[in-house]
C-alpha cells in the first residue's frame, strides 16, 4: 500500500514540469496581466482537501491575503471510492520577513478552507426520506481551518512568468473533528491534527 | 531557474515522503477517505476465528457482553472497556462482546479508528454491528473494510447468532435483507438457541415499515430467546408486539451501563450492569 503512495507522489512531481517549460512563452503573451488572471498557482499534498489539490489563486492586500481555488483528488486506494473535492481557501499572512536577499519567511499564517465533496453519498440538505433534523450536519461541505508557515524564494527576473516559488506547510483539521475533540477528554488535539505540504508558484 | 525549482520540489517531496512513510496518522487526504492498515481490516472475521477457537461445547455455559451507541462518547467508551475487562476477570468470564451499532457519529474513518483504538483493549473477542450513523457519507465502505459484511452469522456453544443490517433509511434498496434472514434462520432447529441482533429494532419508526411484520413473525416462528438491538439510547426489555416475543434494547454507553447475557442450555438470562 505504501508504495502506491509513492507512485502518486511521482505523478505529482512530474506534473510540475510543464510550468517551467512554458514559462518563457507565457510571459510574452501576458505582459500585463488582466485582473482575472491568477496571481499564483498551487499544488498541495494532503490537508483534508484531497491527496493532491491543484488550482489557481489570487493575492490581495500586498500578499497578506491569498484566496486559492483548488480541485482535490483522493484516490480510492482499496475501497473503490475516489473523492473529488472543490475547495475555496482563505489564507491570512500578517508577517512577512525578508530573512536574506531573495528569501521571504512568513512565520505564521492562519486560514480556513470551505470544501465541497462531490458524490451521491454526500448531501447538502438532508434527503427527504429522513425525518426532520435526523442528521444535523451536511456531509458535502467541510470547514478546514489551519495554521501554517512558508518560505518564498525569488526566481528568474522581472520578465519571468514565475517570479517566486513558495514552499509551505500547514497543520489543520476540520469542523467535525473539532466537535469531537471539544466534547471528549479522551481525545487529544494531536488526534485531530494533520499536516499538509504545498508549493505555490507566484507570477 | 528550472534546476532550482526542481531542487525545491525534490526537497519537498522527500520530506513529505519521509513523513508519510513514518506517520500516516498525521496525514489526512479527506475526512471521507478510506485507507486502512491491514491490522484494521476484516476485524469481525478475525474475531469470529478467535470465538471459534474457544471451542465451546453445547453443554458449556456461554456468556457475552452487549454495548451500543458509543458514537461520540469516547470517555465512556474507555470506561466501558475497562469495566468489561474487569467484569470478565473478577466476576464471570465473558466469551465475547458485541457492539449493537453506531460506532461513530459522522461515519468518518478517523472516528472508526478512534473507537477501534479503544475497543481493541478488550481482552475478549469484539464484534461490531453497523448502525445508521456508521452508514453516513463513506461510512458503509469503511465499515465493510474494517469489520466486513453488514449481515453475518456465527455459531458457538450450540447457539446461532444472526446479525442483520436494519438501517432501512440509509439504503436505496429494501433493508433488512429478508431473503438472507429467512435462509439463515431456516435451520434453527439444529441449535439450542437462535439470537437475532441488529441496530434498529423492528418496532422503531426508522425500521422499514413494510418489512416489520415479517421480521417479527420470523422471530416468533423460530422462537428467538431475545431479539437484540440498540439505536434508542435507552434500555428496554419488552414485548412491543404483544406476541410473547422478547426484545432487548441495549442502552447507549453514554448512560453508563452494559448487558451481560448468560446462556446455559436453553436457559437464557441477562443482567444490566452499571459502570
Amino acid at each position: 500500500m505504501k508504495t502506491s503512495y509513492f507512485l502518486y507522489f511521482l505523478f505529482a512531481y512530474l506534473m510540475c514540469f510543464p510550468f517551467c517549460g512554458f514559462a518563457q512563452e507565457w510571459q510574452t503573451i501576458y505582459a500585463k496581466r488582466k485582473w482575472y488572471l491568477p496571481d499564483h498557482t498551487v499544488v498541495q499534498f494532503a490537508g483534508n482537501i484531497g491527496f493532491l489539490a491543484v488550482g489557481p489563486g489570487y493575492s490581495l492586500a500586498q500578499d497578506k491575503i491569498n484566496l486559492d481555488i483548488l480541485y482535490g483528488y483522493t484516490p480510492s486506494f482499496e475501497a473503490e471510492t475516489s473523492i473529488h473535492t472543490l475547495t475555496g481557501k482563505f489564507i491570512y499572512s500578517p508577517w512577512q520577513n525578508r530573512i536574506k536577499p531573495g528569501y521571504i519567511w512568513e512565520p505564521l499564517k492562519f486560514g480556513a478552507g470551505v470544501s465541497y465533496s462531490l458524490g451521491s453519498q454526500f448531501y447538502t440538505t438532508l434527503p427527504r426520506h429522513y425525518p426532520d433534523g435526523y442528521y444535523f450536519w451536511p456531509t458535502s461541505f467541510r470547514l478546514t481551518p489551519f495554521v501554517g508557515t512558508s518560505i518564498s524564494k525569488a526566481v528568474g527576473n522581472s520578465n519571468s512568468l514565475i517570479k517566486q516559488v513558495q514552499g509551505y506547510t500547514e497543520a489543520g483539521t476540520h469542523d467535525l473533528a473539532i466537535l469531537s475533540l471539544t466534547t471528549n477528554k479522551a481525545l487529544s488535539p494531536w488526534d485531530i491534527i494533520s499536516f499538509a505540504f504545498g508549493v505555490k508558484l507566484k507570477f | 531557474m528550472r534546476a532550482l525549482f526542481l531542487h525545491w520540489c525534490r526537497l519537498l517531496l522527500l520530506s513529505c515522503g519521509y513523513l508519510l512513510l513514518n506517520s500516516c496518522e498525521q496525514i489526512d487526504f479527506s475526512p471521507y477517505q478510506v485507507i486502512l492498515e491491514s491490522e484494521q481490516r476484516d476485524l469481525n472475521k478475525k474475531n469470529l476465528a478467535r470465538i471459534a477457537a474457544l471451542s465451546l461445547q453445547p453443554q458449556d455455559t456461554l456468556r457475552f457482553g452487549l454495548i451500543s451507541d458509543n458514537q461520540r462518547f469516547y470517555n465512556e467508551l474507555e470506561d466501558v472497556v475497562k469495566a468489561l475487562n474487569a467484569y470478565s476477570a473478577q466476576e464471570k468470564r465473558l466469551h465475547f462482546v458485541i457492539n449493537c451499532g453506531d460506532l461513530t457519529d459522522f461515519g468518518l474513518q478517523e472516528e472508526y479508528v478512534w473507537q477501534l483504538n479503544r475497543t481493541k483493549k478488550l481482552k475478549m473477542p469484539y464484534l461490531a454491528i453497523i448502525g445508521n450513523h456508521d452508514c453516513v457519507a463513506n461510512g458503509k465502505k469503511i465499515y465493510q473494510a474494517m469489520y466486513g459484511p453488514m449481515d453475518f452469522t456465527f455459531e458457538i456453544a450450540g447457539s446461532k447468532f444472526v446479525v442483520l443490517n436494519t438501517n432501512s433509511l440509509e439504503f436505496s434498496y429494501p433493508v433488512p435483507e429478508m431473503e438472507y434472514m429467512r435462509q439463515t434462520m431456516a435451520n434453527s432447529h439444529e441449535y439450542r438457541n437462535l439470537f437475532v441482533l441488529s441496530h434498529v429494532p423492528p418496532f422503531d419508526t426508522d425500521f422499514n415499515k413494510d418489512l416489520k411484520a415479517e421480521f417479527a413473525q420470523l422471530l416468533r416462528i423460530h422462537q428467538v430467546p431475545y431479539s437484540i438491538h440498540g439505536h434508542q439510547h435507552n434500555f428496554s426489555f419488552s414485548q412491543p408486539f404483544q406476541d410473547g416475543q422478547d426484545y432487548l434494547v441495549v442502552d447507549t454507553i453514554q448512560n453508563r451501563n452494559f448487558i451481560v447475557v448468560t446462556v446455559v442450555g436453553k436457559q437464557v438470562s441477562f443482567q444490566k450492569i452499571d459502570f
